[in-house]
C-alpha cells in the first residue's frame, strides 16, 4: 500500500486554523500588486458563493434544528397538537422521575467505557502486528477491516442475535471447547451487554488502519538507533512507538467516544434494549420515547443532555491531551 | 517538510517499526495468531453466507460451514417474502445512495475549495464551526428535522435523506478534501490565474481533477454510510414501497410468524454484497482514505 | 375530547336527524358508491399480523375492488409492536391510513386524540350490524360510542402439547384447576419430562394473564377514571407465584422466559411450545390454527387456572381487533363501505375465516361453521366451553395503559433475573405506573 500525500503526524491544534505559507501567499501577492481591500471584498463574495450550499445547509439543517430542539426540550409535544410550554419539566423528569432514563445513562456509560478502550487496544495491537513487512500483510489488513465495513448493518445485527442465541454458533463453538450448558447470551441481562460490546470491538478495523498509517510514519532511524543502543522490543514500543502514536490515539479516541455514545442499530435489533433494560442504550430510549410514545419534547431534552455529555467528554479528552499527547515537533 | 515526508515513504523497505525479533519462529507465531484472529473476525459473516444456502430447518442443526444440503430456496423465498420484492428495496437504496454521493461530492468540494484556497474574513471562525459539527450527536437534530420535513410534506419520500446532502454535508468529508487540496501546489493556481482563470474555473478545471482520489474517497464513503444508514431511513420511510434494504430487512425479521431465517440471511447476504463489492474494487482508495484522514487530523 | 362531547350531545338531540341526513347523502348501502364522479378513490388499509393474515386480507381487498370498481385499495402490515410506532409516525406526518386496525388497549388513547371516526352515523345504513353479537359489540365501545367494528372475538387460552402431557402421564388439564393445582400439575410434567423440559412458560410478564388473575378477585384491572385498580398485594401474590414456579423448575428459567427476545416467545416457529420444550403456552384462542400449522403434534386448548373456590371468573371475550376509520380520512363513506364488506360479504367472510377470531356477525358464523377444519372446530368448542369461566370486561384500558404494560414487563424481568426483590419491584412499578397514567398526552 502506498500512501502518497502525507505530511507530519496529525496535530489537534489543526482544529484551529493553521496559517501556512500557502495561505499567506495570495495575501502577499495582493500586497505586491498593491490591490487592497477591494480585492478582499471580492474574495469574500466569491468565497460566499462557494460556501453557499454549505452555509445554507448549516443554517437550515443544523443550526436551525439545534435551536428548535432546544425550544422543544422545554415543551411537551406529541406531534399531533401544538407544543405546550412546560419549562424545565422534561429535564426534571429525566433526572428525578424516570428510572429508565437513569438506566439508559448507566448502560450507555458502561458501553462507552468498556468498548472504546478494548476496541482501541485491539486496533493498536493489530496495527503493530500488521505494520511490518509480513507476507500477505495487505490481505490481513483487508480481512481485519471487513467487519468494520459490515458491522453497523442491519444484516449483521440480525446475525449477531442468532449466533449468540442458546443454540447459536457461539455456544456450539464453546461446546467444542468443552464449555457446555450455556444459556443464550442475548437473553440474560449480564451477558446481553457483552454481545454488544463484542460487536463493537469486532469492528476495530477502521481505527486499526489509521494506526497503521501512523506507524508507517515513524522514522525507522529512531527504532534502529534504539536497537543499536540495545533496547529490547518491548521497551522500544513503550518509549518510542507509543509516544509517537499518541496524536493518533487521541484522534481515534475522540472519534470512537463520540460514535459509541450514539449507537442505535445494534441496540434496537440485537437486543431491543432488553432483557430487563440491560441494553437500553441512550439513543434507543430516545427513539422509544420520541417516536414510540409521541413525546418529542422529552426526546429533544434527552438529545440536548446527550450533546452536553459528549461535549464534556470531548473537552476532557482535549484538555488532558496536553499531558499525554506528544508531537514530533515538540509542540505540546 | 512535505518533501521529506514523501521521501520517507519512498524508502524501499516498508518496515517502519521492528517490534519483534526477526527469527522464523516468531514470524510463524505471528502468522498463526493473525490467521486465527482473521478467521474469528470473518467467521460470523462466513457463517451467515453458508446459512443462506442451507434449508431453514437445517441452519441451526447443521453447524458446519459447508452446507449438507445446498439450496437456493432462501434467496427465492426471501426475495418475495414481503409485499414488495427486494428488487424494489435494492433499487430504493441505490437511488438514495447515488443521490447522496452526488450531493456530497458537489457540496463538499465547493466548501472545501473555499476553505483551502480562498481568502475571506470569517474563514477561521467558519472552519472551526465546521469542525465542531463533526462532533455533534445526530440525535439532537433528529426531532426538529423530522418536524421540519413533516411540515414540508417530505415524509415518506427520499427527500429528507438526500436533499440535506446537497447542502450541509458531512464536515468529515470537507475536512478530508481541504487537507487534500492543500497539498496541491499553488503554482498551478498561479499559472492558471495568469491565463485568466477565475476562481470557479480554477475549481472546476484545475483543482477538482487533481483532487479525484479524495473525491473518490468521499464518494465511496458516502455510499457506504448511506447504504447502512438505518435510523434515518427508519423514521422517514413509512410505506413499504419506499423502504430501503436496511429497513426492509428489519421488517422481515420482526413480522410475526416469519421465522424463515434462511431467507433473512439470504437477503442479508445480498444487502452486504454491494458494500463488499465496493470494498474489493476500491480497496486502495478506501484504505488510503481512512489512513489519510487520521494523519491529517 | 371536545369533539366527542359534541357528538354525544348530537346523538341525544336526535339520532333520527343524523340517520336521515346520512340516508340522503348516500346512493345505496354497500353499492358502488364513490363520492366523486368516476374518479378512482384510493383507500389505504393498515393492520398488524402474520403473512397468513395478509394473504387473507388481500383476498378481501381484491373482492371488494371487484364489486366496487371505482375504489382502489392498498395495504400494509407489520408486527404488533412496530405497528404503533409506524402508525404514530404516519399520523403525525399527515399520512394516516384510511382504515386502521385497532386494539382495545390502544383505542382509548386514539379516541382521546381524536384520531378515530365515530362510526355511529354509518350504522346501520352503511355498516350493517343487525345480527352482530351484542356482547362483542358492547365490549368494543369507548364511552358507549362505536369507534371500530370488531373483526373477531377470542378468549385467552392455554395451548398445550398433548403428546408431552400424555408422555408425562398427568391426564388432561382440568378446567377447574386452581392456580395451586396448576403449579402441582405443571410441576409433575416438568419432573416427568426431565432436564431441559418444563411444564409451562414463565407468565410473570404476561400482562393478559395477570389481568385474568385480577379479575378473579372480582374487579377489573383499571378503574373507570383510568387508575390502577389492583393492590400491591395482588401484584406481589402474582409475582411470588411465578417466582416459585421458576425456583421449583415448574416453569422455564428467566433467560428462556422473560429474557427471550420477543419473537422467541410469540412466534410459533421460534417458540418453546413448538420446539417441545414446554408443555403449556398462553395465548389467544384464535391463534391456535396458526400455531397448529407448525407442529405435527396435536395442540390442546385449556382454560386458565381458576382462583380459589368462590372466585369470580377471570377470562373475558375479547375483541381481537377492530377495524376503525381514521378521523382524517378523505373518503369516510367508502371506508365505511369496506368495513361493512369485511364483516358481511360472503366472499370476504370466507376469505378471512376465523383467523382474526370468531366473527361477530351471525351470518358469518353461519357460513363458516360447516366448513371449519378440525383445529377450527376445536377452537369453537373451546369458545363454547370457556364461556362459563368468563364474564364480560366492563372497563376499557385507559390511555397510558400500553406504557403501564411496558413497565409491568420490565419489572417482571427484573424480578426474574434477581435484580430486584419482589417488594421493591412492586413498589417501583406502582410509582412509575401511576406517573405514566397521570401524564397528559
Amino acid at each position: 500500500m502506498t500512501f502518497m500525500k502525507e505530511t507530519k503526524l496529525p496535530d489537534p491544534s489543526a482544529w484551529d486554523m493553521q496559517v501556512t505559507v500557502e495561505d499567506l501567499t495570495p495575501l502577499l501577492r495582493q500586497r505586491r500588486w498593491g490591490q487592497g481591500s477591494s480585492r478582499t471584498r471580492k474574495q469574500n463574495v466569491v468565497a460566499f458563493v462557494f460556501l453557499l450550499p454549505w452555509l445554507a445547509g448549516l443554517l437550515i439543517f443544523t443550526v436551525g434544528p439545534m435551536l428548535a430542539s432546544l425550544y422543544y426540550s422545554f415543551t411537551s409535544y406529541d406531534l399531533l397538537s401544538a407544543p405546550q410550554w412546560v419549562g424545565l419539566d422534561n429535564y426534571v423528569r429525566m433526572f428525578t422521575q424516570d428510572g429508565r432514563y437513569l438506566t439508559a445513562l448507566k448502560v450507555t456509560f458502561i458501553y462507552v467505557f468498556v468498548s472504546v478502550p478494548l476496541k482501541l487496544a485491539f486496533s493498536l495491537l493489530l496495527a503493530v502486528l500488521l505494520s511490518k513487512g509480513l507476507r500477505a500483510v495487505g490481505l490481513y489488513r483487508a480481512v481485519y477491516y471487513v467487519p468494520s465495513l459490515l458491522g453497523g448493518s442491519v444484516a449483521i445485527a440480525i446475525l449477531w442475535r442468532q449466533i449468540f442465541g442458546i443454540d447459536g454458533i457461539v455456544n456450539k463453538g464453546l461446546g467444542l471447547l468443552g464449555v457446555n450448558g450455556l444459556d443464550s447470551w442475548i437473553s440474560s441481562p449480564n451477558t446481553a451487554m457483552l454481545t454488544l460490546v463484542l460487536l463493537a470491538v469486532w469492528q476495530f478495523g477502521s481505527p486499526m488502519l489509521i494506526f497503521i498509517a501512523g506507524l508507517k510514519q515513524i522514522p525507522s532511524e529512531l527504532n534502529d538507533s534504539a536497537q543499536v543502543d540495545g533496547a529490547g522490543w518491548l521497551r522500544r514500543f513503550f518509549q518510542i512507538t507509543l509516544p509517537l502514536l499518541t496524536p493518533l490515539i487521541f484522534f481515534n479516541l475522540i472519534l470512537q467516544v463520540i460514535g459509541s455514545f450514539q449507537v442505535f442499530t445494534s441496540a434496537l435489533i440485537v437486543t431491543n434494549g432488553g432483557p430487563a433494560d440491560a441494553t437500553l442504550f441512550y439513543t434507543l430510549y430516545l427513539y422509544q420515547q420520541g417516536f414510540g410514545n409521541y413525546q418529542m419534547g422529552y426526546a429533544a431534552a434527552m438529545a440536548w443532555v446527550l450533546m452536553v455529555i459528549v461535549m464534556v467528554f470531548t473537552a476532557l479528552i482535549f484538555f488532558t491531551s496536553r499531558y499525554w499527547v506528544f508531537y514530533q515537533d515538540g509542540r505540546n | 517538510m512535505r518533501e521529506e515526508a514523501v521521501e520517507m515513504v519512498r524508502v524501499p523497505r516498508s518496515l517502519a517499526i521492528d517490534i519483534f525479533p526477526v527469527n522464523w519462529w516468531s514470524r510463524l507465531l505471528t502468522h498463526v495468531i493473525l490467521v486465527v484472529g482473521a478467521l474469528l473476525m470473518i467467521y460470523p459473516a462466513l457463517w451467515m453466507l453458508s446459512a443462506s444456502f442451507k434449508p431453514s430447518d437445517e441452519i441451526f442443526t447443521d453447524p458446519g460451514l459447508w452446507p449438507h444440503t445446498f439450496t437456493l430456496e432462501n434467496y427465492v423465498n426471501g426475495w418475495n417474502a414481503l409485499d414488495t420484492s427486494f428488487g424494489t428495496f435494492f433499487l430504493n437504496s441505490f437511488i438514495v445512495c447515488v443521490l447522496v454521493v452526488i450531493g456530497n461530492v458537489l457540496s463538499c468540494s465547493l466548501a472545501a475549495y473555499a476553505f483551502a484556497r480562498l481568502q475571506f474574513t470569517l474563514r477561521r471562525i467558519l472552519f472551526a464551526i465546521m469542525l465542531a459539527t463533526i462532533m455533534l450527536p445526530g440525535s439532537i437534530l433528529i426531532v426538529p428535522q423530522y418536524i421540519l420535513f413533516k411540515n414540508l410534506g417530505w415524509l415518506n419520500t427520499f427527500l429528507p435523506l438526500t436533499v440535506p446532502k446537497f447542502l450541509d454535508t458531512d464536515a468529515f468529508f470537507i475536512c478530508l478534501l481541504v487537507q487534500f487540496i492543500r497539498t496541491v501546489p499553488t503554482e498551478l493556481d498561479d499559472s492558471a490565474r495568469i491565463d485568466g482563470c477565475g476562481p470557479f474555473q480554477l475549481y472546476w478545471r484545475i483543482i477538482m481533477p487533481l483532487a479525484l482520489p479524495a473525491l473518490a474517497t468521499t464518494a465511496i464513503f458516502s455510499f457506504l454510510t448511506t447504504w447502512g444508514d438505518f435510523f434515518g431511513q427508519l423514521i422517514y420511510l413509512n410505506d413499504q414501497s419506499v423502504y430501503t434494504v436496511a429497513v426492509a430487512l428489519r421488517t422481515f425479521v420482526d413480522s410475526t410468524g416469519t421465522s424463515d431465517y434462511g431467507a433473512v440471511f439470504a437477503m442479508g447476504v445480498l444487502s452486504l454484497i454491494p458494500i463488499l463489492a465496493i470494498f474489493l474494487i476500491f480497496q486502495r482508495l478506501l484504505i488510503e482514505g481512512i489512513a489519510t484522514t487520521g494523519l491529517k487530523g | 375530547m371536545q369533539t366527542i362531547l359534541k357528538r354525544r350531545e348530537f346523538l341525544r338531540v336526535g339520532v333520527a336527524t343524523v340517520a336521515g341526513s346520512s340516508v340522503l347523502g348516500l346512493a345505496s348501502c354497500g353499492g358502488a358508491n364513490s363520492g366523486s364522479s368516476g374518479q378512482a378513490v384510493p383507500l389505504k388499509l393498515e393492520f398488524w399480523g402474520t403473512t397468513e393474515r395478509n394473504k387473507r386480507t388481500r383476498q378481501v381487498m381484491t373482492l371488494f375492488e371487484q364489486s366496487h370498481p371505482s375504489i382502489t385499495m392498498t395495504s400494509q402490515f407489520t408486527d404488533f409492536n412496530s405497528y404503533w410506532t409506524k402508525l404514530g409516525t404516519e399520523i403525525s406526518g399527515g399520512n394516516a391510513p384510511d382504515l386502521l386496525q385497532m386494539d382495545m388497549g390502544y383505542i382509548a388513547q386514539f379516541v382521546q386524540k381524536g384520531l378515530l371516526l365515530d362510526l355511529t352515523k354509518y350504522i346501520p345504513q352503511l355498516i350493517n350490524l343487525s345480527d352482530f353479537d351484542k356482547v362483542l359489540l358492547k365490549g368494543s365501545e369507548d364511552n358507549n360510542i362505536i369507534y371500530g367494528v370488531p373483526l373477531g372475538g377470542n378468549y385467552q387460552a392455554a395451548f398445550y402439547r398433548t403428546d408431552l402431557v400424555s408422555q408425562a402421564k398427568v391426564g388432561d388439564p382440568d378446567p377447574n384447576m386452581t392456580w395451586d393445582d396448576f403449579a402441582t400439575y405443571a410441576g409433575k410434567i416438568s419432573k416427568a419430562l426431565g432436564k431441559g423440559f418444563w411444564g409451562c412458560e414463565d407468565a410473570s410478564n404476561n400482562q393478559v394473564m395477570f389481568e385474568v388473575f385480577i379479575r378473579q378477585h372480582g374487579k377489573e384491572a383499571y378503574t373507570d377514571n383510568g387508575q390502577i385498580n389492583y393492590t400491591r398485594q395482588d401484584l406481589t401474590d402474582w409475582w411470588t407465584y411465578w417466582s416459585n414456579m421458576r425456583a421449583s423448575g415448574t416453569c422455564v428459567p428467566a433467560s428462556l422466559g422473560v429474557g427471550a427476545p420477543l419473537t422467541t416467545t410469540t412466534t410459533p416457529p421460534d417458540s418453546l411450545l413448538i420446539a417441545g420444550k414446554v408443555a403449556f403456552h398462553f395465548d389467544w384462542s384464535n391463534l391456535v390454527v396458526a400455531w397448529q400449522k407448525f407442529t405435527p403434534h396435536k395442540l390442546g386448548m385449556a382454560v386458565f387456572p381458576q382462583g380459589p373456590a368462590g372466585s369470580a371468573p377471570g377470562q373475558y371475550f375479547k375483541v381481537s381487533q377492530l377495524m376503525s376509520i381514521s378521523s382524517k380520512t378523505k373518503h369516510p363513506d367508502e371506508a365505511a363501505n369496506f368495513v361493512n364488506f369485511m364483516i358481511n360479504d360472503t366472499g370476504a367472510i370466507k376469505a378471512l375465516d376465523i383467523e382474526r377470531g370468531i366473527p361477530g356477525a351471525g351470518k358469518a358464523r353461519g357460513i363458516l361453521k360447516p366448513q371449519l377444519t378440525p383445529t377450527q372446530q376445536e377452537e369453537l368448542a373451546y369458545i363454547d366451553m370457556v364461556a362459563k369461566y368468563a364474564r364480560p370486561k366492563t372497563v376499557l384500558d385507559p390511555p397510558g395503559a400500553s406504557q403501564v404494560t411496558t413497565l409491568y414487563q420490565l419489572y417482571a424481568s427484573k424480578i426474574a433475573f434477581g435484580q430486584l426483590s419482589i417488594s421493591a419491584a412492586v413498589d417501583q412499578f406502582f410509582s412509575e405506573a401511576q406517573k405514566a397514567l397521570s401524564k397528559k398526552s
